[in-house]
């Protein structure tokens, strides 16, 4: 195993009024030519994770290191080695301004020359036309757009691109075609990815390993085939088999009920597990202690007093 | 019998730009208690064709020919007050976003009366009571405290619990539900998909179902249309043409979607291209220039409707359940 390129370390953001923690003690480790998929539900602090990791909101405690070294949030180091793409793209353009504008626009700000060939250039190997680069973000198809916003990021060769649900505003036949590119991505140019999303499908597809958050905690963390057929922290397997399976072969009988309880129970604002509440297999332990996240097999962590184990169940 | 049946349905809407054909002769049949699901992707006209199935698309913008018969009555030529008696009594409808549907002081007990209400013999105290039972029907817990609650103290799933309970306050035979679940979490949306299979089981609501998802279609609807750019593309039983898709643009959109039980990095397969402008749609059959099988005949003739086996049938003329070549 190479050392990370890119990492976050034990973080915390709290966003103030009086609401607990949206992320407490997240840390995240990046890898060349790795994609890590972060999963989650709504509210489950996966999107302030990505904006802890770019800067944009800052980190209550924990820190971030870029090869190993601590680096800050305003560093410029941040600034060329981490870039973003996002769920819509067209809204994260200027829109006066044409793509290929927009795309040669980090050269500018470089002082780097022949900014029009690179920025074309760059277009062209996402699949973006000469024709198509001159329009505007919002007289393209939300497909191309999200093309551009990866030219756009790319451009200066970053090490690391952080992807907050880049396919989620996509029609299938589109977002299969995005995926293909961020994959060509990670192995042509060996960038470390961190690939948010909510689809549990699009994530075991394109990502290497898989971490799952729950309540502003990483519950569970492991090579991406692993969390999707053999995850091991009842919140995991309850998220799995939510997911309607389009091989309806497959019986599909829930392997974890969550018990009923109100949609609204604040797991943040729980002593123990954060997941007690709604776990069927929580005990008193469960609902005091912490548990940490432990190492249960090699490079597969989870952080419950009583993992599923499909054979016991 | 036959609960809902669309005929022949021509939805064309006049832009400066040209004519816009959302939808293009499509012709669907549902019976009672039966739930129908319309897949297809953006601009594939699902939701124009479930909106104007329910009489939602307004005669002055839209061009609208055809049939749409809902329990033996023809809804196009009904005027605005024969709508508006067919709503929430005869069909119902749910949206991707229960936040509009929902008046945002009104506590949503009183919003569920009100619709209760709608049958006049109904007296006032009898519909707040009723407006209760029917939070429980939907799973909310505490329904009595619940139900002076406003939307916004509520979180996104049991908003939209509200607004099925408010659509099927009237007890109407037929709801049509537009990406009900797409803005939910999946665990809150599998409980959501449970109940519209209980609503259909327990009071034998039809349901047709819109959406973009062909796993929520493929698991908890009965049949299935798979439209592109406006026309049917395959319909019938939704396990048969997911078992045996062959139209080619069926068998391109499910090799699209990427498994969640994926053993290995197995990348979804893209369909090249873009949906056609339907401005200037293409002759012929309208997946043609997307499709890895298409020949001459497909550039000029348009397929028509063929039967595979009971009721599965698909518009393709060189059927399959490859998407790459």
């Amino acid at each position: 195993m190479t050392d990370p390129v890119f990492t976050l370390e034990n973080g915390y953001v709290r966003y103030g009024g009086g609401h607990p923690d949206a992320v407490s003690g997240v840390t995240v480790r990046l890898h060349k030519g790795e994609i890590l998929g972060l999963v989650g539900e709504s509210g489950c602090g996966k999107s302030t994770t990505a904006r802890a990791m770019l800067g944009l909101v800052p980190l209550n405690e924990g820190h971030l290191t870029l090869h190993g070294a601590p680096v800050g949030p305003n560093d410029k180091r941040l600034r060329a080695s981490v870039q973003a793409i996002f769920q819509n793209p067209a809204a994260s353009f200027n829109p006066k301004r044409s793509l290929l504008d927009s795309v040669a626009e980090p050269l500018r700000v470089r002082g780097i020359k022949d900014r029009r060939r690179r920025a074309l250039e760059e277009l062209d190997r996402v699949g973006v036309t000469e024709a198509m680069a001159g329009r505007r973000p919002y007289e393209v198809s939300g497909g191309q757009a999200q093309r551009a916003a990866i030219a756009r990021a790319t451009i200066l060769r970053p090490e690391v691109l952080v992807c907050d649900e880049p396919v989620s505003a996509l029609d299938v036949s589109i977002q299969a075609q995005i995926l293909e590119l961020l994959a060509e991505l990670r192995t042509e140019q060996g960038l470390a990815m961190l690939f948010i999303s909510h689809d549990l499908g699009v994530v075991a597809s394109l990502c290497d390993r898989t971490a799952v958050m729950y309540a502003g905690k990483v519950v569970e963390q492991g090579a991406a085939p692993d969390i999707a057929n053999r995850p091991r922290h009842p919140y995991s397997v309850a998220l799995q088999d939510a997911v309607p399976s389009l091989d309806l072969a497959d019986d599909h009988v829930p392997r974890v009920r969550t018990r009923a309880v109100t949609d609204d129970v604040d797991g943040r604002t729980l002593p123990g597990c954060r997941f007690s509440a709604l776990c069927p297999f929580a005990t008193d332990e469960c609902a005091t202690t912490p548990p940490p996240l432990d190492e249960l097999s090699p490079r597969h962590e989870v952080a419950c007093h009583h993992p599923f184990a499909p054979l016991h169940h | 019998m036959t609960l809902l049946s669309i005929r022949d349905l021509v939805v064309e809407f006049p832009t400066p730009a040209g004519v816009v054909r959302a939808v293009d002769h499509v012709s669907l049949e549902l019976g009672f208690g039966e739930r129908l699901g319309v897949v297809g992707e953006s601009g594939s006209g699902k939701s124009v064709l479930a909106r104007t199935a329910m009489g939602l698309t307004r005669k002055g913008p839209a061009r609208i020919s055809g049939e749409v018969v809902i329990d033996g009555r023809s809804i196009l030529g009904l005027s605005e007050r024969g709508r508006r008696a067919l709503w929430g009594r005869e069909v119902a409808m749910v949206f991707q976003d229960p936040l509009s549907a929902l008046h945002p002081i009104t506590p949503i007990g009183a919003q569920i009366a009100e619709a209760v209400r709608r049958d006049p013999s109904v007296k006032k105290e009898q519909a707040a009571k009723r407006a209760v039972e029917l939070l429980e029907i939907v799973g909310i817990p505490q329904a009595a405290r619940r139900a002076k609650s406003r939307a916004h103290e509520l979180s996104g799933g049991m908003r939209q619990r509200v607004a099925i309970a408010m659509a099927v306050a009237g007890r109407p035979k037929l709801l049509f539900a537009d990406e009900p679940t797409t803005a939910l979490d999946v665990t809150v949306q599998a409980r959501i998909l449970d109940l519209f299979d209980e609503l259909c089981r327990e009071f034998g609501i039809g349901i047709v179902m819109v959406s973009h998802d062909l796993g929520v279609v493929g698991r908890h609807t009965d049949h299935v249309a798979v439209m592109y750019a406006g026309r049917i593309a395959e319909r019938g039983p939704v396990k048969a043409v997911f078992a045996r898709p062959s139209m080619r643009y069926t068998s391109a959109l499910m090799a699209a979607i990427p498994s969640h039980r994926a053993e290995r990095q197995t990348l979804p397969k893209p369909i090249p291209g873009s949906p056609p402008n339907l401005l200037a749609p293409p002759p012929g059959c309208r997946f043609a220039p997307r499709c890895a099988f298409a020949t001459d005949r497909c550039g000029t003739e348009q397929p028509t409707l063929t039967e595979l086996s009971g009721g599965h049938e698909y518009a393709c003329w060189h059927p399959g359940q490859e998407a790459v070549r």
